[in-house]
């Protein structure tokens, strides 16, 4: 059994190493709301399953359970708050526990790199996951402490809902779990075409092909910018740089003018949880640097109501 | 999946994802911090470093990333056209 509203934090690249805020928002939403999380020591990439999967899935497999390893030590189940990380350490867990030839090929493996053994003990979920469904928007109305009043095009990425068959969430056609949870803080979600298609990050394109990348994105931003949210909601650090780096790319290199701030789930939750915009951290993004969230502070009776 | 892998053995991988592997193997993460981040994470109240692998490293013990890249992801070395032309 693991250790109950305990997490392993899993940390990733992208997260940790481009845009610490949101680990600051993820660690804000999470001790609020009564989690513990735990430090994963000597992790390392999960890793990404667009390059180093296309590699060698074996070895891919096998340093993945090297972290789902560090996780099971902690006897806690992980939590990330990366498409990318969920894809691979979600996928590479239930596989390992499924199928025994490869469990034993992957522990034998895992000797070499130190005191690992995979047992196939924890759980691997998503902050999404978590708070769409556990915490749900019926339960953090009593965490909030004031609600954004802005209009978002909410970008589920990839690899949170596909596959649907390994993942078991929801529908990846039509899902409103990340909708109907941010509901409850004030956003009104925006439709635009094309909604659920990759930011054109994923899949080793970036690393690969930059224009190819920026190709995917243009058409991206060309729908996003047709419906004008007041900003751009991400659920994942690399479909989250995409945006950002993306939209100065556009607008160096194509003649756009894009300016839409970029915000993870965590920075939307921690900021409606009370936490200071400062450490929202926009100040340190490309885009959206002076956008403020403002919106309504909570008064006692509608909170108590 | 197993085409890629295969193209993988033979070689036929690009630069840019020789390099992926290579921040793996150095630095534990695909994407290595740079000073700017590390500054942000001291004004965000953060450690200057996440607690993985690449800190322990900074502070002397690399046996996680000498065995990484000792055992994981081992790529066959560039063809010579290609590094003729990755050269020209």
């Amino acid at each position: 059994m693991v250790k109950e509203n305990t997490f392993a934090f899993f940390l990733g690249c992208i997260m940790p190493n481009r845009y610490p805020a949101i680990e600051k928002s993820t660690k804000f939403v999470m001790e609020k709301l009564g989690y513990e999380l735990l430090d994963m020591e000597r992790a390392t990439c999960c890793p990404a399953p667009g390059v180093f999967r296309s590699f060698n899935k074996f070895d891919w497999m096998v340093a993945a359970a090297r972290n789902l390893c560090i996780a099971e030590k902690l006897d806690a189940d992980i939590l990330t708050v990366c498409n990318g990380c969920f894809g691979t350490l979600q996928e590479v867990n239930k596989h390992l526990k499924q199928n025994e030839e490869h469990r034993e090929m992957v522990n034998k493996k895992l000797k070499l790199l130190g005191d690992y053994e995979f047992k196939g003990t924890i759980n691997v979920r998503h902050i999404a996951e978590v708070l769409g469904y556990e915490i749900g928007p019926w339960g953090i109305e009593d965490y909030i402490v004031r609600k954004v009043n802005v209009k978002a095009a909410i970008h589920y990425g990839c690899h949170f809902l596909k596959p649907t068959r390994i993942r078991e969430i929801e529908s990846s056609e039509g899902p409103t779990i990340i909708e109907d949870f941010v509901e409850a803080l004030g956003i009104e979600s925006v439709r635009f075409k094309e909604q659920l298609t990759c930011c054109g990050a994923g899949g080793g394109v970036k690393a690969y092909d930059g224009n190819a990348s920026m190709t995917i994105f243009a058409e991206k931003m060309k729908n996003i910018d047709e419906v004008k949210p007041d900003i751009i909601l991400d659920i994942c650090p690399f479909c989250h740089l995409q945006f950002e780096t993306g939209q100065d790319y556009l607008n160096k290199n194509k003649s756009c003018n894009y300016d839409y701030p970029v915000i993870h789930i965590s920075q939307l939750v921690a900021y409606c949880m009370g936490m200071d915009q400062e450490f929202i951290g926009l100040q340190y993004q490309l885009m959206g640097r002076d956008f403020i969230f403002g919106g309504e502070e909570l008064t006692k009776e509608e909170e108590v109501a | 999946m197993e085409l890629r892998n295969y193209a993988t053995k033979l070689g036929n991988i690009s630069p840019n994802h020789r390099a992926v592997v290579g921040y793996l193997k150095n630095f534990g993460h695909a994407v290595p911090i740079n000073d700017e981040v590390r500054k942000r994470r001291v004004e965000l109240g953060l450690e200057e470093l996440p607690p993985t692998a690449f800190k322990f490293k900074q502070e002397g013990d690399d046996k996680d990333l000498k065995k990484i890249e000792e055992y994981m992801f081992d790529l066959p070395p560039v063809k010579e056209e290609k590094k003729e032309e990755e050269e020209s």
